[in-house]
C-alpha cells in the first residue's frame, strides 16, 4: 500500500512540475491546465494510500499546490457541478480534505482459495501468506451486501465519497439574489485560502459503532 | 480430552448480529484457526462447518473470532498462551520458533513468512472468554495490535494470579 502510495505521490508531483514549468514560461493552455487536472485524483488516491504514514503530508501539500495553481490560472475548471436540480462538489483536491471511507458489509455464502482452488475451510492456505511466490487470496464467489459504514480507514484505500452535494438554499444566501440554480455557474475558491488542514469525522465510527449506515 | 480452545459464534462488537438466523463468525476467523493449529495450539469450532456463517467487513480492520478457554486448561500450559495464540495471527515466524515442535506437521514447507502485522488492518476487536464452571472472564479490546497484546497479556496473568 505504501509503495504504491509513493508511485502515485511521485506522479503526481511529475505532472505538477510539468505544469509549473508550463505556467512559469507563459503557457496557460488546456493541455497545461489537462497535466494538473490529471495530477489531482492520483495524489487524492497518493493521500489515500499513505494514510498514516510520514509521506501522507507531502502528498497533502502537493495537492493543495496542485489546487492552487489550477484555481489560479484555470478558473473555469473549478466550477461545481450542476445536475438534477443541485450543485455538487466533485474536485479531488476539496473531497481529499474529508478523511472519510466507506466500508462494506457482506454475508460470505461462498469462497476459494487462490492457491489450490478449493474451499478454504477445506485448505491449509492463510490469506496474505506467501506460498512458491504467489499470495493467497481469499477469492468471493458468492455474497450478500448487507450494508455500508463510512469508516477513517476503508480496508480499499480509494474507496471514497466522490461527490458531495452543496444545499442551494446556503448557495443561495453566500451568492445573492442574482443566483439562478443552474443557470450561475458557481466556482470553488477553496484552494486560493491557505489550507485549515483535513477532518476525520469518522475516526472513532464504524461497523457496529455511531455512525455506521445501513442502505 | 476437551481442546483448548474453542471458537464459538460471535463478531466482537458486534451483538446482535444474524445470518439465517445463526450468530455469524466474523471472515478471519478460518485464517485464525489455520495460523493457531498452524502453530501448534489445540483449536476447534464449536459448530459444524455446515452451521458456520461468516461475515465480512472492508474496514482497515480486524474482527477476530470469539474464542473460549476453560480456566483449568489455561493455566495448566505454559504462561502467555493467548499472547502467543494472538501473536500466532499477527506474526506467523514468531509464533512458530515457540510452538515449532508441535507444529511442524501441519507446516506448509512451501510458505514464506512474512513480516509482523494485522492481516486485516491495523485495528483489532477481540473478544476472548476464559471460563471457570459457570464463571465467565471476558477479554474485549479494541485497538492496535501492540495496544492488544500488552492488554492480554495483564488480563491473563491476572487470570493466573486468582488461582
Amino acid at each position: 500500500m505504501r509503495v504504491d502510495g509513493q508511485e502515485r505521490l511521485q506522479s503526481g508531483s511529475r505532472l505538477f512540475g510539468q505544469a509549473l514549468r508550463r505556467i512559469q514560461t507563459g503557457d496557460t493552455s488546456s493541455d497545461c491546465e489537462a497535466l494538473l487536472r490529471e495530477a489531482m485524483p492520483i495524489l487524492r488516491s497518493a493521500m489515500n494510500h499513505l494514510e498514516d504514514t510520514p509521506l501522507f503530508e507531502k502528498a497533502h501539500q502537493r495537492l493543495d499546490q496542485v489546487g492552487r495553481l489550477a484555481r489560479e490560472n484555470f478558473r473555469s475548471g473549478c466550477a461545481l457541478t450542476y445536475d438534477k436540480g443541485s450543485y455538487h462538489q466533485q474536485c479531488p483536491v476539496s473531497l481529499a480534505h474529508n478523511r472519510v471511507g466507506l466500508s462494506i458489509e457482506y454475508i460470505l455464502r461462498a469462497s476459494e482459495c487462490s492457491i489450490c482452488h478449493q474451499d478454504p475451510d477445506d485448505c491449509t492456505h492463510i490469506t496474505g501468506r506467501t506460498y512458491d511466490g504467489e499470495e493467497c487470496i481469499q477469492i468471493i464467489t458468492d455474497a450478500e451486501l448487507t450494508g455500508t459504514a463510512l469508516v477513517g480507514r476503508p480496508a480499499f484505500a480509494d474507496a471514497r465519497i466522490e461527490s458531495v452535494g452543496m444545499p442551494t438554499d446556503e448557495l443561495r444566501e453566500t451568492l445573492g439574489p442574482k443566483f439562478s440554480p443552474g443557470d450561475t455557474t458557481v466556482y470553488c475558491d477553496r484552494c486560493l485560502s491557505n489550507c485549515d488542514g483535513v477532518t476525520r469525522p469518522f475516526e472513532e465510527s464504524g461497523h457496529g459503532r455511531a455512525a455506521g449506515v445501513e442502505l | 480430552m476437551p481442546h483448548l480452545l474453542t471458537v464459538i459464534p460471535g463478531v466482537p462488537g458486534q451483538v446482535g448480529l444474524l445470518v439465517d438466523n445463526r450468530v455469524p463468525y466474523p471472515e478471519s476467523t478460518r485464517d485464525f484457526v489455520k495460523s493457531a493449529k498452524q502453530a501448534g495450539f489445540d483449536i476447534e469450532y464449536a459448530e459444524p462447518r455446515d452451521e458456520r456463517r461468516y461475515v465480512g467487513f472492508k474496514a482497515l480492520e480486524d474482527w477476530l473470532p470469539v474464542i473460549v478457554v476453560a480456566k483449568e486448561l489455561l493455566i495448566g500450559v505454559e504462561s502467555g498462551l493467548l499472547v502467543e495464540l494472538l501473536k500466532a495471527y499477527l506474526s506467523p515466524a514468531e509464533a512458530r520458533l515457540d510452538h515449532e515442535e508441535n507444529a511442524a506437521a501441519e507446516i506448509d514447507a512451501t510458505e514464506v513468512p512474512t513480516e509482523v502485522h494485522s492481516p486485516g488492518g491495523a485495528l483489532l476487536h477481540v473478544d476472548w472468554r476464559v471460563r471457570d464452571g459457570d464463571k465467565e472472564s471476558q477479554f474485549l479490546a479494541d485497538g492496535d495490535p501492540e495496544s492488544v497484546i500488552r492488554a492480554l497479556a495483564q488480563f491473563e496473568q491476572s487470570i493466573r494470579d486468582e488461582s
